[in-house]
């Protein structure tokens, strides 16, 4: 009882180096890929050279974001198995667009929906339109991430910061 | 539908218009599928919680049963597209285009 309350908060060491090391990868990887990228090809698709299973981890990498491990963790442990619900509307939503928007996306040869609907109809207000709504969805997605991770920072490091400013009989 | 295109020609048209077709009833009829398994498990969630929190056995309340079971379908409608898309119309697709 004692040890599940007092452990989270608690600032720790291997829990700070992995975050470090982590964003260390992820900046890594990013700095290769990025030097390697040279067309529109490139960006969006890699140069055709991922595999359909190399695909399918990068989409889970994608799915299991910030919403899956902090916010249905939370949503569990607060409000019990009913928080399970959400995950389900997500997994969801992945076969949709997979039936709907991926074939006739493939068959134009574009990558993204916008790109796919200005081929048939003028371009600029398609264009408008699509980054209104992706910019409208975008920002409420990016707020809920943004408070995401200054949760999980404040858990990691605020601790550290309170440890060192109010008290010195545990320093 | 009439084209005043060659005989061939409107012929592949026509075969590639089946094959439009055919591709969209598959995606709307799975799509259909994924809404009514989906909303149907909400639906549940929403109106009927006290079938849903009975137990099917210590631990194991029959709502997780289904929630876990909607995300099964999710798959297993992802499969049958697979392979429908990798059987017959990737085939269809290129016997067109050549």
């Amino acid at each position: 009882m004692s040890a599940a309350t007092t452990s989270i908060g608690q600032p720790s060491a291997i829990a700070i180096v992995f975050f470090f090391l982590f964003i260390a990868i992820t900046m890594g990887f990013t700095w290769w890929a990025a030097r390697r990228t040279r067309t529109t090809e490139h960006f969006y698709a890699a140069g055709r050279s991922i595999t359909a299973g190399q695909n399918g981890f990068a989409l889970a990498g994608d799915y299991m974001s910030a919403a899956s491990f902090l916010g249905i963790a939370g949503l569990v442990s607060t409000t019990g198995f009913d928080g399970l619900i959400y995950s389900t509307g997500w997994l969801v939503g992945w076969p949709v667009v997979l039936f709907l928007i991926a074939e006739p996306l493939r068959n134009l040869g574009r990558y993204t929906f916008s790109d796919a609907v200005a081929i048939r109809f003028r371009k600029t207000p398609v264009r408008i339109a699509a980054a209104t709504g992706t910019l409208a969805t975008v920002v409420f997605y990016l707020i809920a991430q943004m408070v995401g991770a200054g949760g999980l920072i404040k858990l990691m490091f605020g601790s550290i910061m309170n440890h060192f400013g109010t008290s010195s009989k545990s320093l | 539908m009439a084209t005043g295109r060659p005989a061939s020609a409107s012929d592949r048209g026509a075969q590639l218009r089946a094959l439009a077709r055919a591709r969209t009833r598959i995606a709307f009829a799975l799509t259909a599928a994924v809404v009514v398994i989906y909303f149907g498990f909400i639906g549940a969630v929403a109106f009927a919680r006290p079938v849903l929190g009975r137990l099917v056995m210590p631990g194991l309340s029959v709502g997780i049963l289904l929630g876990a079971l909607v995300i099964v379908a999710a798959w297993l409608l992802t499969l049958v597209y697979v392979r429908w898309a990798n059987t017959r119309y990737d085939g269809a697709v290129h016997a067109l285009r050549d």
